[in-house]
């Protein structure tokens, strides 16, 4: 790549680093994780720039490298873990000082951990759905490009995600009142 | 709008507001009711996440890693189609590179060269004492003087008479001015029933009754030396 060209990757960067980021972390669920594929999603875009013909939007392509990116990833995951490989171990799960307090933050909120988690158990198409449209505020026929199918099979994802989310944040709600309920009484 | 129609236009709208005509349906029936302030609750949690803040020196980070892979030698970003090329290449050329130096005498039918050891070298005296190593030295003029090889049929070979051609070969390469003769049981053959051709002579005999032949070849070189080579084969009969 030319200096010229540097210079225009590195404003795209500057643009994206924050979505990508955000996209990939709501995809994992793993802060340090969502951070090395934000980064090798960049990389693959920085390699493949030359063939952006700029067909779509630029964000829509750089998401889709990220979407196949994340599933590419979670077919090592499910190999590796297959042989027993890979699995990181809790104390491992957040090695950054920065990603542990940031993740804190994140923690506190309740009901904002309940919804994380919520999102994170759902199937992966669902998932990647339901990120992109409420997180992400990409329109459904954005999102079916992104994903390589037809918007109808995004509003129907999206219906049954939702569906899926309602069901699982009134078990965690019960699941929280409960705990709540039996701290009261052991207090 | 009755139930499964709400139901509907929710999949179909997400985070629509519900139609004039709808609402009053909502308004009536519990299940819609719950449905839909379910979606709605559902909706303004889902839209009010908050989002994460980047790693700090995300950016820097990245680039390094950019000029890292920028800086690796090309070799090691290979795809998979330049790799099968190229390894069809290293192939082919190892299939060569076998071929060419494979150990294969100028002609098949040379005679075996003679070996000599020489005498071994002088040794200072101070030299260390090394295993004593036998050069061996190919001496072109000890070839055996006969240049004739018969090919087929060879000395006692048994041959069917159809389309019987008799080869020979000859080492040394034969000259220009080298004149050949060939005959067979003693009958000299027309020229017309032999040729030469890259040191190879095939000899077409007119007709050959079935039984014991002699083939004698002889070649005078310009120096007006003579080499024969004679040979016997057996010829069967034709079959009916």
């Amino acid at each position: 790549m030319t200096e010229n060209s540097n210079i225009a990757f590195d404003q795209i960067v500057q643009k994206y680093d924050k979505r990508l980021f955000n996209l990939l972390f709501r995809l994992t669920g793993d802060y340090d994780l969502a951070q090395d594929l934000a980064q090798e999603v960049f990389l693959i875009a920085y390699k493949e720039y030359s063939k952006f013909r700029g067909e779509s939007d630029f964000f829509t392509w750089l998401y889709r490298i990220a979407v196949n990116h994340h599933r590419r990833h979670l077919r090592k995951q499910k190999v590796m873990s297959f042989f027993g490989l890979g699995e990181r171990t809790p104390e491992e799960e957040v090695s950054d000082p920065g990603a542990l307090e940031q993740m804190e933050k994140i923690e506190k909120l309740s009901q904002d951990k309940m919804v994380r988690q919520a999102v994170s158990e759902l199937p992966v198409e669902f998932k990647e759905t339901v990120v992109l449209y409420y997180f992400e505020d990409q329109a459904c026929d954005d999102i079916a490009k992104i994903l390589d199918c037809s918007p109808g099979t995004v509003k129907s994802r999206l219906w049954r995600g939702r569906q899926i989310l309602a069901q699982k944040l009134n078990g965690l709600k019960a699941a929280n009142n409960q705990g709540g309920r039996n701290e009261l009484s052991a207090n | 709008m009755n139930c499964q129609q709400i139901e509907i236009f929710f999949r179909d709208n997400p985070g629509a507001a519900l139609p004039p005509q709808a609402q009053s349906h909502v308004r009536e029936c519990p299940d819609c009711r719950a449905l839909a302030s379910g979606q709605s609750e559902l909706e303004s949690l889902l839209r009010n996440q908050p989002g994460v803040e980047l790693p700090p020196y995300f950016q820097a980070r990245l680039w390094a890693r950019i000029n890292r892979t920028e800086a690796r030698p090309k070799l090691f970003e290979l795809r998979p189609a330049r790799l099968s090329l190229a390894a069809s290449a290293l192939m082919i050329a190892a299939v060569l590179t076998l071929f060419l130096r494979a150990p294969v005498p100028e002609n098949v039918f040379a005679p075996q060269a003679v070996i000599q050891t020489p005498s071994p070298a002088t040794i200072p005296e101070n030299f260390p004492s090394m295993p004593e190593v036998n050069i061996a030295v190919v001496e072109p003029e000890a070839i055996e003087p006969s240049r004739i090889y018969p090919v087929w049929p060879g000395e006692q070979d048994v041959a069917e008479s159809r389309d019987l051609n008799i080869v020979a070969s000859f080492y040394p390469a034969v000259q220009t001015r080298d004149r050949i003769k060939v005959s067979i049981d003693d009958r000299p053959l027309a020229s017309a029933q032999y040729q030469m051709k890259e040191d190879c002579l095939t000899i077409s005999p007119n007709a050959l009754a079935p039984g014991q032949h002699v083939v004698l070849v002889s070649l005078t070189g310009r120096d007006g030396r003579e080499t024969n080579k004679s040979w016997s084969f057996y010829l069967l009969e034709e079959r009916s």
